[in-house]
């Protein structure tokens, strides 16, 4: 691992929010991080402590204050998935997630099939003509990310896309997409409150502190790939849920 | 579900109907009304058919129905346009929204006498009016309803690369076209009592010109006759406008049945 390119540097990254009437909010302060090709890493850390800020600033959606990020990709192509799905209402599911091609004009018939494959995947080919408001919270989640899988972004940067789910269907989620993203060689940063979840999916997991928000550590996961429900009761695996639990306190 | 649950909507009211007719007539007997006060059921019939075969109905019916179409189309558009403008540029809304505010809270209706002045008698001072009327109350909802789109939305948009023009026609149009059909049922209501004031106070055809003319010769048939055809062009567009609002949003309807 060690050897692969960076896709993502950021470099004293700070992050102040103006406020009229009170002190400015410092959201993230001095963020170093480098964020290998093909890697998943997990964001974790108190509500609060930036997290959503900081994706939102790798993704180009809020100005930094200071510090500098590079990435690989000089288009800077990226998916996002937004932690309340954003489905286009009027818009059926296979609208829904084919949505990016019609947006960036790439409806070939080769995206038209990869996208039809990655419904398929998702479990969602028998709701293709099913509109937003027939779906429940997971089904919105996998078309979310259906829709930013359906483009060629090198980059994902999922905010806690399964966090309105159940225990169960998370669990669910996290081996499919697990599967998605060895066959499709992505770097994914991952936000999420569950433990458990950013142990089961990283490469690596970075613990935020709060006020100002900061890396705490990063704690690389050495667990073996592919995994599968299996992992969760390697004992190397409770020790890692254990010893996070402990630094974020 | 049995057919009287089905049609209970229409049937209810069908068996009133008789009803109220007879005792309508049942009070002219007992109370000795005179004629010129409440004509009977049948006498007033009569003189409904006679409007449209001598009187020209159609001709009134035609004027008013025109005065609203052209009206809340125009005032829908403006409402629509200016709205739109004020939600997106800050310095529009900060110059325009006080005036809004003025505008809005006078009764519009008092401008109709002015607009017969500046317009004449014709169909423009009534659509103006309905213009008036319809305009604003669209604006203000487009403004909200601009300003409650997701900050996510665009951020979708942004994250694909989507240029100004797309997020206009992919989110914002939208968006906005759903204020506009759960508005229009208002819209109309609020055209149709505009264009009626505006014919009441100045015109030469049209349905409000039938009931200043009726007041005026003491015709309380023509009156009638007039209020009648007004509440039957109301329930149509009502029922037309709700057809158009269930069948465009059809991704929001909510199925009415179970409630019901
Ligand atoms: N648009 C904004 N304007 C001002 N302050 C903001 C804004 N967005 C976030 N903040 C502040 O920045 C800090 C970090 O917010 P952020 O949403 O990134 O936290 P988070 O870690 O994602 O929290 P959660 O786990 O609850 O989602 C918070 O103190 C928040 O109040
Ligand atoms: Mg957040």
């Amino acid at each position: 691992m060690g050897q692969k390119e960076n896709d993502v540097v950021i470099r004293d990254l700070d992050k102040i929010y103006g406020n009229l009437l009170k002190e400015d909010t410092v959201a993230l302060k001095g963020i170093n991080l480098s964020i290998k090709k093909g890697e998943f890493v997990s964001i974790i850390g108190p509500s609060g402590c930036g997290k959503s800020t900081l994706l939102k600033i790798i993704g180009g959606l809020e100005k930094l204050s200071a510090g500098t990020i590079e990435y690989s990709d000089p288009e800077n192509r990226l998916g996002f998935v937004f932690q309340d799905s954003v489905l286009l209402p009027w818009k059926n599911v296979r609208e829904n997630a084919e949505f990016p091609l019609v947006i960036q004009k790439k409806q070939t018939k080769e995206n038209e099939e990869k996208l039809d494959a990655l419904l398929d995947l998702a479990g969602l080919k028998e709701f293709s003509s099913a509109l937003p408001r027939e779906l429940s919270g997971g089904m919105k989640s996998r078309v979310s990310i259906v829709r930013a899988l359906s483009y060629d972004a090198p980059l994902l940067l999922m905010d806690e896309p399964f966090g309105a789910l159940d225990a169960l269907t998370r669990d669910h989620l996290n081996i499919e997409l697990l599967k998605i993203w060895s066959k499709t060689n992505k770097t994914i940063i991952f936000v999420t409150h569950s433990i458990e979840e950013a142990v089961f999916l990283s490469d690596r997991v970075i613990v935020m502190a709060t006020r100002p928000g900061r890396i705490r550590e990063i704690v690389p996961i050495d667990l073996t790939r592919p995994r599968d429900e299996d992992s969760r009761n390697d004992s190397k695996f409770g020790e890692y849920c254990r010893y996070l639990r402990e630094i974020i306190g | 579900m049995s057919t009287y649950q089905k049609h209970r909507k229409v049937i209810l009211p069908v068996l009133l109907f008789p009803i109220l007719i007879l005792l309508w007539e049942f009070y002219i007997k007992i109370g000795n009304v005179p004629n010129y006060l409440l004509p009977r059921p049948y006498d007033l019939f009569v003189s409904l058919i006679s409007l449209f075969t001598k009187g020209h109905a159609m001709k009134h019916i035609w004027t008013t129905l025109k005065e609203i179409f052209v009206g809340t189309g125009i005032g829908m558009m403006i409402g629509l346009v200016f709205g739109y403008l004020m939600a997106k540029i800050r310095i529009v809304e900060k110059m325009i929204m006080p005036f809004i505010i003025i505008v809005q809270t006078a009764p519009k209706i008092s401008l109709a006498p002015l607009f017969i002045l500046w317009m004449g008698l014709g169909i423009e001072s009534k659509a103006a009016l309905v213009i008036l009327v319809v305009s604003f109350p669209i604006l203000i909802n487009e403004v909200s309803a601009i300003r409650s789109i997701e900050e996510d939305a665009y951020h979708l948009m942004k994250v694909l690369k989507g240029n100004r023009w797309q997020v206009f026609w992919y989110i914002e149009l939208p968006y906005s076209l759903e204020m506009l059909l759960s508005g229009i049922k208002l819209a109309l209501t609020q055209a149709i009592t505009g264009a009626v004031i505006g014919e009441m106070i100045g015109a030469k055809a049209g349905l409000g010109y039938l009931l200043t003319l009726g007041s005026e010769t003491y015709d309380i048939k023509m009156i009638l006759n007039a209020v009648i055809l007004l509440s039957f062009i109301g329930l149509v567009l009502y029922l037309i406008s709700e057809r158009i609002e269930k069948k465009a949003l059809y991704w929001k309807a909510v199925d009415q049945r179970v409630i019901g």
